[in-house]
């Protein structure tokens, strides 16, 4: 049987959820993608108010964290339900991060502003966290497929 | 033992907050003193601080630019306020110089 954790994960995050190899030129192009993402998954209803909550966030301080991966971010009246979207990029791209390295890994974290289902929000900081551990960055940016990268990832949860 | 007590928030309170706090107490860990830093992000108050934490700790971190509840707890207390992005990356660096600053 399937722990409530594992089944508030799956709705959390799928395997729908990740965007292999995509391209994009700037990191407004990547929040647009994931923007766009989330209204096809029903995580919002409003595209245009979502991506302005991300570059809302973006304008706060740097997402960008060490090794390549960010964790852009929006809390937002726009979303439904929190959410995790993972993209993988083709190339790197400039972004602000804690090593100044270019950035290709990226885990969008989504939230609303109502502080409703905690246990949500409870996952997404511990993937967070997780980002942490050399073991776990490594394991995620050597995932070739979105099978490999939702096996990683759901076993945080 | 060395105790060292904070704050970590964020604007979004969301990934920076529990990462700091993590990252920092491990670094404390690592170093065999006290560190424990109270989150304050999209789930209130978590991992949080009590008065009698507060005040017998040697020092007191404030890992924020974002308005804090309960500063009070820390009345007369030493602080030190430091860059939640840096205490994500270089928690190590801090810690260590926490721990020089109560020795010294």
């Amino acid at each position: 049987m399937e722990s409530t954790n594992e089944k508030e994960g799956k709705k959390m995050f799928s395997i729908e959820h990740v965007m292999m190899n995509v391209e994009a030129k700037s990191k407004e192009e990547v929040l647009k993608l994931i923007s766009k993402k989330a209204t096809e998954l029903g995580i919002t209803h409003n595209e245009e108010l979502l991506y302005k909550a991300f570059l809302e966030r973006e304008q706060e301080s740097c997402t960008g964290m060490q090794d390549g991966i960010a964790i852009p971010h929006a809390k937002s009246d726009a979303v439904v339900q929190p959410s995790l979207i993972f993209v993988s990029l083709k190339n790197e791209l400039e972004w602000e991060s804690l090593d100044d390295k270019p950035i290709n890994t990226i885990f969008a974290l989504l939230a609303p502003n109502s502080n409703g289902c905690i246990e949500h929000l409870m996952m997404l900081s511990k993937l967070a966290t997780k980002l942490l551990e050399d073991s776990f960055v490594t394991n995620v940016k050597n995932a070739k497929t979105a099978n490999q990268v939702f096996g990683i990832v759901t076993e945080v949860f | 033992m060395i105790k060292i007590v904070g704050i970590a928030s964020c604007p979004a309170g969301l990934a920076h907050t529990p990462m700091a706090s993590k990252a920092l107490e491990k670094a404390g860990k690592d170093r065999g003193i006290f560190v424990k830093i109270e989150q304050q992000g999209i789930m209130g108050q978590v991992n949080k601080i009590t008065q009698e934490e507060a005040q017998s700790a040697d020092l007191v971190l404030i890992v924020s630019n974002q308005h804090l509840e309960g500063l009070d707890r820390f009345k007369g207390k030493r602080m030190i306020k430091v860059d939640i992005g840096q205490a994500v990356k270089n928690a190590g660096v801090i810690i260590d110089k926490c721990i020089e600053k109560i020795e010294n």
